[in-house]
């Protein structure tokens, strides 16, 4: 329980203390010994020396009176000294030889030994008066240190085991006294702050001490404690508080793109519907009256399709739903057909449009072609619509030099007109968004005021940077700068404009358009009767795939919408790809295209990830229609 | 019947009692040879088995040192113990017979040419070192004078010599046949030690114990069976043999 697993504090100090202990303890044994050594050693050399004092005088008195007899019984009297091994004595005889008297060599010359030897002289009673001192001989006397030894090891086993069991029985009281005392609380405290982080509502902490006391360090790590706890609980409010604030405004966040994806969704329906059957209208011989007010309606619809889209764009951007969809793409074709699409316009209004790239522009750039012509088409919009006179340029250059690896650069895109410009105030709130400068400016021109505010949005997503040069009376230059990847990716050439042929027989593609909306389908079937197709129609998904099975998959191409009731066309998609998989005979290819009032990246991918080979938006127009019939029968 | 049974056994225990030998202790010393050696053999136990023999009287030995002899005798352990010269100190501790056990010559001896040459004690200088062996009687007028000698007492004869021929003591005084007896067993010449005039004639006794109630007797058959050996001219051979016997011993 004391040593417990756990209980490392407890753990340390016993084995601080058993070291503590052990030092001292063998320090002490060191001194004791020391002194006990000396000690003994001086006593036994004591001893010895007295027998100096005891025997010596009796011997020299045997010696001078030549009794070998009493030498004998001395010298073992000197042996029965305790530690005494050997004793000898070498003297003159009588006859003048040397002789030595000495008892058995009991020793070992290994262990430790004392030696004393003593001069033997003649007594002094006898010689006082008639011989100086003679010297007899000498007396040895070797005492062994083993006794010595023994009684050290002795000692020294003594003092260990006492020390030993006082020092366990010292740490084992230490540390029932810090576990009664400190660690038991500690563990109690760690405990607590442990399931402190887990539970709300768990009680102040209090800790089990039965005995009254004053306030000590223990309690002051309570008190901290529960001041933590009390903090930690307003922290823990203040983020509920903080995430149901986040959870509700991504609601409201899923609530708007919802909202925008079902608006966008719902009113390019029946965009479709108009703008497609105007398509399919205008195909007809109709008077030239009808026709100007057929073309009223279209440039009205197409209007309103811009508004829309700026509107559901700029939606898209402010609640940060807008993605940019980065890939490689051929600048001076996204240039050259901005141009284009203005072309006619501007042709109309007596002024020329063109375009000029520099020569170190990249042919190829990793970037969101999308989004960059549709700032394109807003600023040569703009510029075409607030020009009468003269020309709109629009020019590309490289403004910053290559990096030092050759993998980006930066590009300024410039569209000057020859309009009729703008002044310094308005300016300054050019690019905010429901700003459409001054009235006279805009007499006779229309715009939510959008256009531009949506163009610095993208611009700034793409981190980079829009302005505007202009002189009231002279022009206008809008520009923006971009930094962009190079692309080494090959392209095919464009096909010079003059070799597209738009009008080819398609009466041979058998198509399926599967849509839930009886106008789309009507649409879509009536812009494929303008190019001689007559397609398949159907309902739903489900239907879609039973007739593709039907058909043995006998279909060139499959206009597929997405959000269809009951089985959509992702899972259409799908299943006709799998059903062609699971196929052992050889399959007629068959081109899926999504066509779908969804204009989002999302559903654009979600498309091409259930099988889809293209992604066509609604409103779908006929030369829409067309231009991608040309590409799949390429 | 039974009255003859009795008569029987009376008689034979006087008959065993007549014929039984008696049996003395007699402490002999350990260190006097010829007279006395460390087996306690010699001239004085010859003479004495053959005195008692003559009465029927078997000695039997105690060999201890003269000193422990002496002891033994006086407090009554042993029945008696030989070569003690009678004089006044040892009358009184003693009882002796009246005819002698024999008669020896003690004589001074010095170290080869010594100068000194003394003829009684009374010529010793003082503080002179005179030679011993402890608790002998050297006669009364030693016993006189020894008190201004530097007296040196040792216990065997053999040291007197050694200290004599290392100049130790300036004169020793040691009875001649032991002397000679003595430097025969060391192994050494007579001459390395000088023989001076006598110190005195000793008469050596056996003493008997003051203790033991028979011991006037012993004495009296004692001197008896001494009597008869001097007369039937035994004593000198036994002598004679005794020293034969010890000397052939070394």
């Amino acid at each position: 329980m004391l040593l417990s697993k756990n209980n490392t504090l407890a753990k340390k100090l016993a084995f601080l203390i058993i070291l503590c202990s052990s030092v001292i303890t063998c320090i002490a044994i060191g001194i004791t010994l020391l002194k006990q050594y000396n000690d003994d050693v001086n006593n036994l050399s004591d001893r010895i020396h007295s027998v100096e004092v005891i025997s010596v005088s009796a011997l020299e008195k045997s010696l001078w009176e030549f009794n070998d007899e009493q030498v004998m019984v001395i010298i073992e009297s000197i042996l029965e000294l305790e530690d005494v091994v050997y004793v000898e004595v070498s003297a003159t005889h009588w006859d003048g030889s040397q002789y030595l008297v000495s008892t058995q060599e009991n020793f070992s010359e290994d262990v430790g030994l004392m030696s004393v030897t003593l001069n033997l002289l003649a007594p002094a009673t006898v010689n006082a008066k008639h011989n100086p001192p003679e010297k007899l001989g000498e007396l040895r006397v070797v005492a062994s240190l083993d006794n010595i030894y023994l009684r050290l090891w002795q000692q020294a086993g003594f003092i260990i085991a006492t020390h030993g069991i006082k020092t366990l029985i010292i740490t084992f009281i230490i540390l029932w006294l810090l576990r009664r005392l400190f660690t038991r609380h500690l563990q109690y405290i760690a405990e607590y702050t442990h399931q402190l982080s887990l539970a709300e509502s768990q009680a102040a902490l209090t800790l089990q001490r039965t005995t009254a006391h004053s306030k000590d360090e223990l309690d002051e790590v309570v008190i901290a404690i529960n001041f933590m706890r009390e903090n930690l609980l307003l922290e823990k409010e203040k983020q509920l508080k903080s995430m149901q604030q986040k959870i509700q405004a991504e609601a409201n966040s899923r609530a708007k793109t919802d909202f925008i994806a079902t608006m966008s969704h719902e009113i390019r329906t029946p965009m479709n519907g108009i703008l497609g059957m105007l398509d399919v209208i205008e195909g007809e011989n109709l008077p030239e009256q009808q026709r100007g007010y057929l073309d009223i309606a279209r440039q009205s619809g197409e209007t309103l399709l811009n508004i829309i889209n700026d509107i559901l764009d700029f939606s898209k951007i402010e609640a940060g739903k807008m993605a940019l969809n980065e890939t490689p793409f051929q600048l001076q074709d996204l240039i050259q057909q901005s141009c284009h699409l203005y072309e006619s316009k501007a042709k109309d209004k007596g002024i020329t449009i063109a375009f000029t790239v520099g020569k170190q522009v990249p042919a190829a750039v990793v970037g969101d072609g999308v989004r960059l012509r549709q700032v394109l088409l807003n600023l040569i919009s703009n510029a075409v619509k607030f020009t009468d006179q003269g020309k709109v340029e629009v020019f590309v250059d490289v403004v910053a030099p290559l990096d030092v690896k050759g993998s980006q650069c930066t590009l300024r895109f410039r569209v000057q007109d020859s309009g009729c410009g703008i002044n310094d105030r308005d300016k300054a709130s050019l690019f905010q968004a429901f700003e459409q400068g001054d009235n006279g400016r805009l007499k006779g021109r229309s715009g939510t005021g959008l256009g531009l505010a949506i163009c610095k949005k993208i611009i700034l997503l793409m981190q980079g940077s829009i302005g505007v040069n202009s002189t009231l009376g002279t022009g206008s230059e809008f520009w923006f700068e971009l930094t962009l990847a190079i692309s080494s990716q090959k392209f095919q050439p464009a096909i010079p404009e003059a070799n597209i042929i738009h009008e080819r027989d398609y009466s041979g593609l058998n198509v399926l358009v599967a849509d839930d909306n009886a106008v789309n389908r009507e649409v879509i079937a009536a812009l494929l009767n303008r190019c001689a197709i007559s397609a398949t129609l159907v309902n739903d998904g489900q239907q879609a795939l039973d007739t593709f099975i039907a058909e043995n998959g006998d279909f060139d191409l499959i206009l597929m919408d997405c959000e269809m009731p009951g089985m959509d066309g992702y899972e259409a998609a799908a299943l006709i790809r799998n059903w062609q998989k699971s196929q052992t005979g050889e399959q007629k290819p068959v081109y899926i295209t999504a066509l779908t009032a969804h204009n989002t990246v999302y559903h654009r991918d979600k498309s091409l990830a259930a099988g889809m080979d293209d992604y066509l938006t609604k409103p779908i127009k006929l030369l829409s229609l067309k231009d991608f019939l040309q590409k799949i029968t390429r | 019947m039974a009255m003859k049974a009795i008569y029987f056994f009376l008689m034979l225990c006087a008959a065993t009692y007549g014929y039984a030998q008696q049996e003395i202790v007699i402490a002999a010393e350990d260190s006097w040879p010829p007279f006395s050696n460390e087996k306690g053999e010699g001239i004085s136990l010859a003479l004495v088995s053959a005195a008692l023999k003559l009465h029927d009287i078997q000695a039997k030995l105690l060999v201890v040192p003269y000193a422990r002899a002496l002891n033994y005798t006086e407090t009554g352990k042993v029945n008696a113990c030989w070569n003690v010269t009678r004089q006044p100190s040892t009358e009184a501790l003693f009882l002796f017979g009246e005819e002698p056990l024999l008669v020896a010559q003690a004589s001074y001896f010095y170290a080869p040419g010594s100068p000194l040459d003394f003829s009684s004690p009374a010529e010793i200088p003082d503080k002179t070192r005179v030679g011993i062996i402890i608790d002998y009687e050297y006669g009364a007028s030693f016993s006189q004078h020894q008190q201004r000698y530097d007296v040196i007492a040792v216990p065997n004869q053999d040291q007197l010599i050694k200290l004599l021929v290392n100049k130790r003591v300036d004169v020793a005084i040691m009875f001649d046949d032991v002397a000679s007896y003595t430097l025969k067993t060391m192994g050494v010449d007579g001459n390395v030690i000088k023989k001076g005039q006598r110190n005195h004639l000793s008469d050596i006794y056996v003493a008997f114990s003051k203790n033991h109630a028979d011991s006037a007797s012993l004495a009296k058959k004692l001197d008896n069976g001494i009597r008869q050996l001097k007369a039937s001219g035994e004593y000198q051979k036994i002598i004679d043999t005794a020293l034969l016997k010890v000397s052939a011993g070394l």
